[in-house]
């Protein structure tokens, strides 16, 4: 069940999550999840998401990916994404 | 895909066990409660890659309950019961056949409530829903008439009735691993994808087990066919409750 991704723009912050998400979500449910959650708790596209924004979509996203992976493990998914953003 | 191997290997060798050990009822009291036991364990070791106050932790716990009962029960009605089902054996069928439907709807919840919906997988969709209803029409619903029907004739209803909660049981776990079949398909790629196509395997083979335990009476072949589908809807639990603790692992050595 391995479907082939093509490689995230590095400076596009939304693919660059979804990206990160991929392995354990899929790369369609990865985009679904970046795209409803800018919506949702942004109010604006994944085209606009900004880097400066990335943190408060984290905070959204995690207690989502915790109910399918776990506290332990969302969080360390989350910290993976806002370790990579900080490096920017 | 290791944790295939695992669950493919305990089915083949109880399979052998029931077969070789004793050929009658040697595949009830054998490979069932075998593969049964085997995905109870698993089962129990992905609930604790969870926290205690996960979601998915009470899923793969009241998930476990169905095949322990089941496991128990067919050991109880082969050594204990002769002229009908005894108190525990109903007790256990009944609180088997009942929870087996809530530890499937918690997968599905699951990912509701996770919120990341479906975004445009509506041709999937339609497939998946379309084909598992007609399915379900076709296949299932005779199965669950056949049930009352035998109900409604029975001098001694016990037996009967265990019957017909049971195919009642399956139908509705057949008719929840439709929407398990549809977040896979929106998983797919994602390691997860395996966690929940392998529980629809497991939702989506009940019915056909039903449908070859309705022709075994008359068909040797279907006899076979029967005990093949349910040693592999057990193996496929174990492995689906495998991929999941796997699954999590994978976050741990990919943000390390």
């Amino acid at each position: 069940m391995t479907t082939a991704v093509s490689p995230p723009r590095e400076d596009d912050p939304a693919e660059a999550i979804a990206a990160l998400l991929a392995p354990h979500l899929g790369p369609h449910t990865a985009r679904n999840a970046v795209r409803t959650f800018c919506e949702r708790t942004l109010a604006i596209p994944p085209a606009s998401l900004a880097w400066a924004s990335v943190p408060r979509l984290v905070a959204a996203l995690e207690p989502a990916l915790r109910t399918l992976l776990g506290t332990d493990a969302a969080s360390s998914l989350a910290r993976e994404i806002l370790t990579g953003v900080e490096r920017r | 895909m290791r944790y295939l191997l695992l669950p493919v290997s305990v089915a083949a060798v109880a399979l052998a066990l029931a077969v070789l050990v004793h050929p009658g009822q040697g595949f009830w009291i054998v490979a069932v409660p075998a593969t049964g036991m085997f995905a109870i364990a698993a089962m129990i070791a992905a609930a604790y890659s969870f926290r205690r106050g996960d979601f998915m932790r009470w899923a793969w716990i009241l998930s476990a309950v169905p095949y322990l009962t089941a496991s128990i029960a067919i050991v109880s009605t082969a050594v204990f019961d002769g002229g009908g089902p005894s108190a525990l054996t109903l007790a256990l069928s009944i609180i088997g056949n009942v929870l087996a439907v809530p530890g499937a709807a918690l997968f599905v919840l699951a990912y509701h409530r996770a919120g990341f919906g479906f975004g445009g997988l509506r041709a999937s969709a339609v497939a998946i829903y379309g084909g598992g209803l007609l399915l379900a029409l076709l296949l299932g619903w005779p199965v669950v008439t056949t049930s009352i029907r035998g109900l409604a004739e029975a001098e001694a209803p016990l037996q009967p009735a265990l019957d017909l909660l049971s195919t009642t049981s399956d139908f509705a776990c057949f008719l929840l691993g439709l929407p398990l079949l549809r977040i896979a398909v929106a998983l797919r790629g994602g390691r997860l994808s395996w966690t929940w196509a392998l529980l629809a395997v497991t939702k989506l083979s009940l019915l056909l087990a039903d449908l070859a335990f309705e022709a075994a009476h008359a068909n040797a072949a279907a006899a076979v066919a029967y005990r093949v589908i349910f040693v592999t809807a057990n193996a496929a639990g174990a492995a689906a409750a495998l991929s999941h603790r796997a699954a999590v692992a994978a976050v741990y050595k990919a943000t390390r």
